[in-house]
């Protein structure tokens, strides 16, 4: 008789816990005493957080240090100045630092029948770019 | 007597297999200190310009490596709750890499953490404002009228909103990946006892605990379990880097707008008005029948968070004549990164958006 793979055996062991533990969550999760249960831990998770955000807070006053919301607030300040900067400045276009390849790719030959049949005539913005010769719409650097 | 030789194997074999888990126990203790002292690994590291920045949204294109490019250019959506970098993890592991190689032009949305300036959005602005305003520069940048519309989860639920209420254009094709229509068949919002509401901050936001916690909601021993396999595994390179690089995505999950997050709470997983056909965006009804262009939905078979009973009533609502669904083994996150996605579900995306890209 074959003796058993200890190492073969933990494995397992440990796909039957997660798959075990996951489908009694699953069983279980629309019901009303798990709701109240994490109602009540988020509860006590919310007041723990209160309590040790105003304990911080009131040490960083202490130590004249800004708090976590102090910076954030600052640097939203700072994302809304950027933001207004990019607004003023011209668009940052990608055509001047990468490739603009020609359009003219076709699909392999297997996906043809559905390029065929699905396809419509081609609509085009006016052309803003000048392509190159040869076909090669590839910015010049 | 027959026994002998079966015997002898069987104890070689067991020989040789405690001599392996020896040399893995070594290769773990080294490879563990190594895990421990290094950083992990980069994500999102394929070229590309950001083309605008707007609070919360930022739009990227990126550097094409193909030398013609299909006419059509892609633009990804990415789900509100995470950062883009799922479909950028790491050379050889990147859908957008990959994308590019076969010679699509890629535009990607991607979120910023919400501030309390951000908490008033909805669904609205990101189907109304977002998209359209995204959409108009890639027509731009890219100088084509035509876009496809690639979605994610919940992005996938942006973009199908914002193609049902936009069905004279631009769009060309629509592609969503494991996208939720049917709410009642998610697990996630069968909790109706849970007050969720009360999570929002006083800012205003739902913290990004808050939400990696109801994700682990559902499968609660993943993450334990995981980590003993990541002891298990340490002694294999590729196993401990795909696991470092999807770790550090879902340490990236984002914090919601308030707004937002009841908006959806209520209106799609309590009152299931997306799939009842009764969800109102912008005043407008919200008509699946509306969406017209070609549709694409990938769903896996075996996601915990969107499962495919809650997805598959996407492709049976819209009015695309031309429509397909696939259902490709795996979960929600190994549909679209890992091992699986690169041999099962790119080529799929790959056949079918070339014929639809020109």
């Amino acid at each position: 008789m074959a003796l058993p793979d200890p190492f073969k055996l933990y494995r397992e062991a440990i796909d039957k816990f997660e798959n075990g533990v996951n489908a009694l969550a699953a069983r279980h999760i629309d019901s009303k005493e798990l709701g109240l249960m994490i109602n009540q831990f988020s509860k006590v998770s919310r007041g723990l957080q209160h309590l040790s955000e105003s304990s911080l807070e009131r040490m960083y006053k202490r130590m004249d240090l800004p708090s976590r919301s102090e910076v954030a607030a600052l640097a939203a300040a700072l994302q809304r100045v950027e933001d207004k900067l990019d607004r003023l400045l011209p668009a940052p276009s990608s055509e001047t630092i990468a490739p603009r390849p020609p359009r003219t790719r076709r699909p392999p030959a297997e996906a043809a029948p559905v390029a065929a049949a699905t396809r419509k005539p081609a609509r085009k913005l006016p052309a803003k770019r000048k392509p190159k010769e040869g076909g090669n719409d590839e910015p010049s650097t | 007597m027959s026994q002998a030789p079966d015997n002898q194997a069987t104890d070689t074999s067991l020989a040789d297999r405690l001599r392996a888990e020896v040399g893995m126990m070594v290769q773990r203790s080294l490879k563990g200190l190594e895990y421990i002292s290094t950083p992990a690994p980069a994500v999102g590291m394929t070229p590309r310009t950001l083309l605008y920045r707007r609070g919360t949204l930022c739009l990227y294109h990126y550097h094409a490596t193909a030398s013609e490019i299909y006419r059509v250019p892609l633009l990804f959506v990415m789900a509100t709750t995470n950062k883009a970098a799922i479909f950028d993890l790491a050379k050889g592991q990147s859908l957008i890499e990959f994308l590019l190689a076969r010679g699509y032009d890629v535009y990607v949305m991607d979120w910023n953490a919400p501030t309390r300036d951000d908490a008033h959005l909805k669904l609205d602005h990101y189907v109304l404002d977002f998209i359209p305003d995204c959409i108009a520069r890639v027509q731009k940048d890219s100088g084509i009228d035509d876009v496809t519309l690639v979605g994610y989860c919940m992005s996938g639920v942006l973009a199908t909103l914002y193609a049902a209420l936009h069905p004279d254009g631009p769009l060309k094709n629509l592609v969503c990946f494991t996208t939720p229509v049917d709410w009642t068949k998610m697990t996630l919002a069968n909790q109706r006892h849970f007050e969720a509401e009360r999570l929002v901050d006083a800012n205003g936001i739902l913290p990004a605990q808050a939400v990696v916690r109801a994700i682990e909601m559902q499968r609660p021993a993943a993450r334990i379990a995981g980590q003993v396999r990541l002891w298990d595994n340490m002694w294999n390179d590729d196993y401990v880097k795909g696991y470092r690089m999807m770790a550090r995505f879902g340490s990236e999950t984002l914090p919601l707008p308030g707004a937002y997050f009841r908006q959806i709470r209520r209106e799609l997983m309590q009152k299931n008005r997306l799939h009842e056909g009764t969800l109102r965006i912008g005043g407008k009804l919200v008509d699946l029948k509306q969406i017209q262009v070609p549709l694409l939905h990938i769903i896996a078979k075996y996601d915990s968070l969107v499962p495919p009973e809650c997805a598959q009533p996407l492709a049976a609502s819209v009015g695309s004549q031309d429509r397909e669904e696939l259902v490709l083994p795996g979960g929600h996150v190994s549909l679209v990164a890992g091992p699986a996605a690169i041999k099962r579900m790119w080529p799929k995306l790959d056949q079918w958006l070339g014929g639809r890209s020109i």
